[in-house]
């Protein structure tokens, strides 16, 4: 397949990052970086029992989670979104779906492949919460919202997925690819005042 | 001479080791760090700050802090003036420039002070006696009133400052950092709660700070500063100063606006306002209590101040309200004033008080020399620009006029009227206030919501009582939040003392001889007068009186005044106060910036912009973009030196002639799996979807449950199972909500699965005569030709690796396809087919000419889908379906559906030549120009060059061929048109099938 036709970020046509100059020695209260590639699937219903179990087992979770707390397996998290449905996100940046999609489909209807839909951004340092206190209507205090929370909520007027990743300052926001652009210089804004770093993946003179 | 003549070498807590510039109407001053607008105009002397809002009288600074209702000015100027600002509210800073408002030409020369020559003639409700007749002319009149009775001027420029905004949770709010909520902080804080205490002032300590006293035996600065380190220690408490509580909302929200930088300006990056959404599962109110001042003759003028602030003054800012001064009160706090004022080197004269008797609070003014005068009261200032002395008599509250008795010579009068617990946030809370008579003050109610009020905010006034009130309700709240927490305060304790009950003051009889005005309200210029008048004329309810008089309106919302009005609404009536009931309180508790209210959500982020995966390649071609739903779309692509008529016509005429692309990527896309996703489909839509066979696209229109036609688009089946649905780019999320709400709700019975896909496709349309050999090349080998793809056709295929849906289906009338591919390969695809179709003459083109083309062939938009049409009213009555039910079909047998005299579609073209027809325009008869239609779109036709339009004409399809008036009264254009069928172009359809 030529380059030409891998997928491009829905952020690809940012000149610049936006954000201060993002040297790594830097020490930046809050680093907002896109993770580029990956997989995102929407799992519908699940079907027999014994599918699912073996699905869920391949993939190295512990069960089907419920609202409000994401299952996470080795480089693969998922996410409940709605009554009997979930976002599987994979972290390998070589993996856009197929494969996965194969493992699934016996155990939940339908299996749809949606990497292309969704544009991942991960918020992290000291200073993540503030930022995101700008913008999201819920309470992420590690109290009310703790590493593997997961929810579907309003961030700056965009519906998202947020949730919780591992580490103690790191967030994780899926948005729908039309408004990510809107959503970058948002959070390149609202970084500001903290002294942000906001880096494009893959981008030559900003680190990722 | 004395740069700052009324400062005293030594005290306060200004630093004097920085000395700040500031111009005040043109003049320059200096000040300390420390100093407030207010603070550091009295320091130089300056005692004339504003002309009243109705009078014009001159006024001067009369409070501290937020309770002032004089010293209004505008401070900064282009396009960071601000108006309506509390000189008592602003730290000052070097290079604070600031004015007088509300005067002409100067604070110390008005012209408009003569209105108080007509006082007279312009009583409470002047507005709505003298200048309605004649009958009319209010409307003339209402340009000067409004211009005299200006309060600032907003600036006109953009404002250039960042606002920002913060969500914030937590256990304990308390709003308010005086010794009650320092208290209740720290109660609540060490118990593990998240605590959020806000402050309006620069600092914690409240009235605290304004006193000389002792906490235990620290002096109460120390103990201020100690508990605020305390406090910062604890990690999940979060202090704000300079941040105003200014309403309490539903569900324990409450807006909390934070001046980040205004005292500090020039600071780049940070935000100048930042506003808190605080959502607190409990709070503490300790919002203190405002002084009130007292009615008597001319207690408006510059000069006359609360003895709180005075004191304040005194003590924080080291500045002499005045050389000499006399102090009237009715309650005790007024004797520490006296005290302090006279050990910062005031000359106390006389403390006047109107109670007879008085208790421990007198031995304050033990071999201090002010006499102290008791039983008497004083019955009127005397002076013009600032008092220079009063009249004080013996004080008999039920005569009707009192005989003056002594003139004691003063600068400076300071009155205390008791104190109004600040009951704003409880009563904006849905609380109740209640009158105290004891406390003569309304003090809050049973709560509704959450709160609980502490300290002088309900009344109690001795520190040690607010402490331990204080702490007990912080405990209280954190305990109710889920945590443990003790009463026991804590805090090294002052002594108590015992309190003479207050005075209930509200009125002060008139000194006989002229009559001066009494002012109930200083900010609305509101005397005891226009109360009664009020009164007098039926006014019976305080809601009433208030809007009648404007006592308690404006920024002021009647901090010092509203306790006095009710008062004296009570008297009038003969009731007693506390059964006159209170206004109703609203936010905000001080003026908010809107700067503030819209945070950051101005310029690119009023409204987030979606782009679709072209969007680059669209602005890099010279694209002008416009706003589709939430979308961002191509409206056109000019090239040098057209315009985007020129465009248009280009853009439209290359699709008739060649081919062009546009981007559809905005479309609704939904897909539908499940074995009863066809059963969904014959619900949802009108026409029939059973018989669609695998690999075709079919057009459909929903109608809504009333019968009128909801939304249109093309459903393909890409498996026996597998649909896939288009939808208007304007109507797409109405549409998923519903199908989603008729499949979670209606029918769950259903087997099938909706997924929205708007995001996961790119689409594209090409359209024109030699689209079908650009796609040829594109999916060269494969077959595209019409057997192998006709008209509704649909294939799924891979190209170069990347899987395309190609939909033969045209919105413009021509032979066109629609290819939907992966949002991420979107930029490719789109990038190949214009390199594809170079050699076919292909132009891209946008929501312009896929208007006029759509127009041409009589296809309907939102223009006809309007609400109000039905499926046949717009030519589509066949699409209908004869059997089995649908939403809205039992609506359709309505007889009013079934009129002959129904709107119904129609094509229009001029009759004689024309450059346009009148868009919107009314359809009339010619001889009796009668009503019968409208216009719903019109434009110029590139192809048929001439104007064209679609109209809803009453039963049009019997009427083509008819001579009708277009008429735009509104625009003054009218022009005879003649009716015809509604496809002005390729009617047989065969272009399309081609």
């Amino acid at each position: 397949v030529p380059d030409a036709i891998e997928p491009r970020s829905a952020l690809a046509d940012l000149r610049a990052h936006g954000g201060a100059a993002s040297s790594e020695a830097r020490e930046a209260g809050v680093t907002v970086r896109e993770v580029r590639g990956g997989a995102v699937l929407q799992l519908g219903r699940p079907g027999p029992e014994p599918a699912v179990t073996a699905a869920i087992a391949a993939l190295g979770l512990a069960a089907l989670p419920d609202l409000g707390h994401l299952s996470q397996g080795s480089s693969i998290q998922l996410l409940p979104v709605g009554p009997r449905q979930w976002l599987l996100v994979a972290d390998d940046p070589s993996e856009r779906g197929p494969t996965l999609g194969d493992l699934l489909v016996p155990a939940f209807k339908p299996v749809l492949i949606m990497s292309d839909a969704w544009t991942r951004i991960r918020i992290e340092g000291p200073h993540s919460r503030d930022l995101l206190a700008k913008g999201a209507v819920i309470d992420l205090h590690p109290k009310q919202f703790a590493v593997g929370a997961c929810a579907v909520t309003a961030f700056a007027g965009m519906r998202t997925v947020l949730w919780r990743g591992a580490g103690d300052d790191r967030f994780e926001i899926l948005v729908g690819r039309s408004l990510a652009v809107a959503l970058w210089h948002w959070l390149v804004e609202a970084a500001e005042e903290f002294g942000g770093t906001c880096v494009l993946a893959g981008r030559a003179g900003h680190a990722a | 001479m004395n740069e700052q003549p009324f400062r005293n070498p030594s005290g306060g807590a200004i630093d004097r080791s920085r000395p700040l510039g500031f111009v005040f109407n043109g003049r320059g001053y200096s000040g300390y760090a420390g100093d407030t607008l207010a603070s550091a105009l009295l320091a130089n002397g300056v005692s004339l700050v504003a002309r009243s809002f109705k009078y014009h009288r001159p006024r001067g600074l009369f409070g501290l802090g937020a309770e002032e209702p004089n010293g209004l000015v505008e401070v900064g100027q282009g396009a960071r003036r601000e108006p309506n600002v509390k000189a008592t509210q602003v730290e000052l800073y070097d290079g604070l420039v600031a004015a007088s408002q509300n005067c002409w030409p100067s604070v110390n020369f008005d012209v408009f002070a003569a209105t108080g020559w007509f006082a007279p003639l312009l009583p409470a409700g002047f507005y709505y006696k003298t200048f309605m007749a004649p009958r009319g002319r209010w409307m003339f009149y209402e340009r000067y009133i409004r211009r005299m009775a200006g309060i600032g001027h907003a600036p006109v420029l953009p404002d250039p400052d960042r606002y920002d905004y913060r969500q914030a949770h937590c256990d304990v709010l308390v709003v308010g950092g005086g010794p009650a909520g320092l208290a209740a902080a720290l109660a609540a804080g060490r118990s593990g709660a998240r605590v959020i205490l806000a402050d309006e002032a620069s600092g914690f300590g409240g009235m605290l700070r304004n006193t000389r006293g002792t906490v235990g035996d620290q002096p109460a600065q120390a103990w201020i500063d100690s508990t605020v380190a305390t406090l910062r220690a604890l990690t999940e408490t979060i202090l704000l100063r300079r941040a105003t509580a200014f309403g309490y909302y539903d569900h324990n929200q409450l807006g909390i606006v934070e001046r980040v930088t205004d005292h500090r300006p020039g600071r780049a990056g940070e935000p100048r306002h930042r506003l808190w959404h605080v959502t607190a599962k409990r709070v503490v109110l300790a919002t203190g209590a405002h002084e009130r001042s007292l009615v008597f003759g001319n207690n408006d003028l510059p000069g006359v101040m609360l003895a709180s602030a005075a004191r304040g003054y005194a003590n924080v800012h080291a500045v002499r309200a005045g050389q000499r001064a006399v102090v009237f009160t009715n309650n005790d706090s007024a004797y520490a004033a006296a005290s302090d004022l006279r050990a910062a080197g005031v000359e106390v004269r006389a403390l006047v008080d109107c109670r007879d008797q008085i208790g421990g609070a007198a031995d304050l003014l033990h071999e201090t020399g002010i006499e102290h005068i008791t039983g008497w009261a004083v019955l009127e200032a005397r002076g013009r620009k600032r008092v220079t002395a009063v009249t004080i008599g013996r004080f008999e509250p039920t005569a009707d006029r009192a005989p003056p008795g002594r003139i004691i010579d003063c600068d400076l009068l300071c009155v205390s009227g008791g104190w109004n617990p600040t009951i704003h946030l409880h009563a904006q809370a849905r609380g109740r206030p209640v009158f105290d008579e004891p406390l003569g003050a309304y003090v809050p109610g049973t709560p509704f919501q959450a709160e609980c009020s502490a300290g002088a905010a309900r009344g109690l006034l001795a520190t040690r009582d607010c402490l331990i009130d204080g702490a007990k309700a912080g405990a209280a709240a954190a305990r109710e939040a889920g945590f443990q927490a003790s009463d026991e305060p804590g805090i090294d304790l002052p002594a108590s003392h015992a309190i003479t009950p207050p005075a209930a003051v509200w009125r002060i009889p008139p000194a006989i001889g002229p009559r001066a005005k009494r002012f109930v309200d200083l900010q609305n210029d509101v005397t005891d007068a226009d109360i009664a008048l009020a009164v007098r004329e039926g006014y019976r309810s305080v809601e009433h009186v208030k809007r009648y008089t404007t006592l308690g309106m404006g920024t002021d919302q009647g901090k010092t005044s509203n306790a006095i009005g009710f008062a004296q609404v009570a008297r009038a009536l003969g009731a007693e106060m506390g059964t006159v009931g209170v206004t109703t309180y609203r936010p905000p508790y001080t003026p908010v910036s809107l700067g503030a209210l819209a945070g950051s959500e101005g310029g690119a982020h009023f409204y987030p912009d979606r782009l679709t995966p072209m969007h680059a390649w669209h602005l890099a071609h010279g694209a002008i973009m416009v706003r589709a739903g939430a979308w961002l779309r191509p409206q056109c692509y000019p090239r040098a030196g057209e315009n985007a008529d020129d465009a248009l016509r280009r853009e439209t005429r290359n699709v008739r002639s060649a081919v062009g692309i546009a981007d559809v990527s905005t479309l609704g896309k939904l897909e539908l799996f499940g074995p009863d996703a066809v059963e969904f489909l014959e619900r949802v839509y009108a026409n029939r979807w059973r018989s669609l066979p695998v690999g075709r696209c079919r057009y459909g229109i929903m109608l809504r449950e009333d019968g009128m036609v909801f939304d249109d688009g093309t459903t393909t089946r890409l498996g026996e199972q597998h649909f896939f649905m288009t939808t208007t780019t304007g109507q797409a999320p109405m549409v998923a909500r519903r199908l989603t709400y008729c499949h979670q709700v209606l029918w769950p019975d259903l087997d099938l699965h909706i997924v929205r896909v708007v995001e996961q496709w790119a689409g594209m349309a090409i359209a024109g005569p030699r689209s079908r050999e650009v796609l040829a090349e594109l999916a060269a080998p494969l077959d595209v030709g019409g057997t192998a793809l006709p008209y509704m056709g649909a294939m799924e295929t891979t190209i170069s690796g990347v899987t395309v849906r190609i939909l033969r289906i045209s919105y413009s009338g021509d032979l066109g396809y629609e290819l939907h591919v992966l949002a991420g390969q979107g930029r490719w695809l789109w990038e190949r087919l214009v390199d594809i179709g170079r050699a076919y003459g292909m132009m891209p083109y946008g929501t312009d000419a896929m208007s006029a083309l759509r127009l041409e062939k009589g296809h309907v938009a939102g223009g006809e889908i309007n609400g109000r049409t039905t499926a046949d009213d717009l030519g589509l009555g066949r699409m209908l379906k004869s059997t089995g039910d649908y939403i809205g079909r039992r609506s359709l047998s309505r007889p009013g559906l079934a009129e002959p005299g129904r709107p119904q579609l129609v094509g229009l073209v001029p009759e004689g030549p024309a450059l346009a027809l009148p868009a919107a325009a009314m359809l009339v008869t010619p001889g009796e120009r009668r009503y019968v239609g409208e216009i719903t779109s019109a434009n110029w036709s590139p192809t048929l060059q001439k104007p064209i339009g679609l109209a809803l004409l009453a039963a049009g399809r019997s009427r083509h061929g008819e001579r009708l008036i277009a008429t735009a009264p509104m625009h003054g254009t009218e022009m005879p048109v003649i009716v015809q069928a509604p496809n002005f172009f390729d009617p047989e359809g065969e272009r399309l099938r081609a």
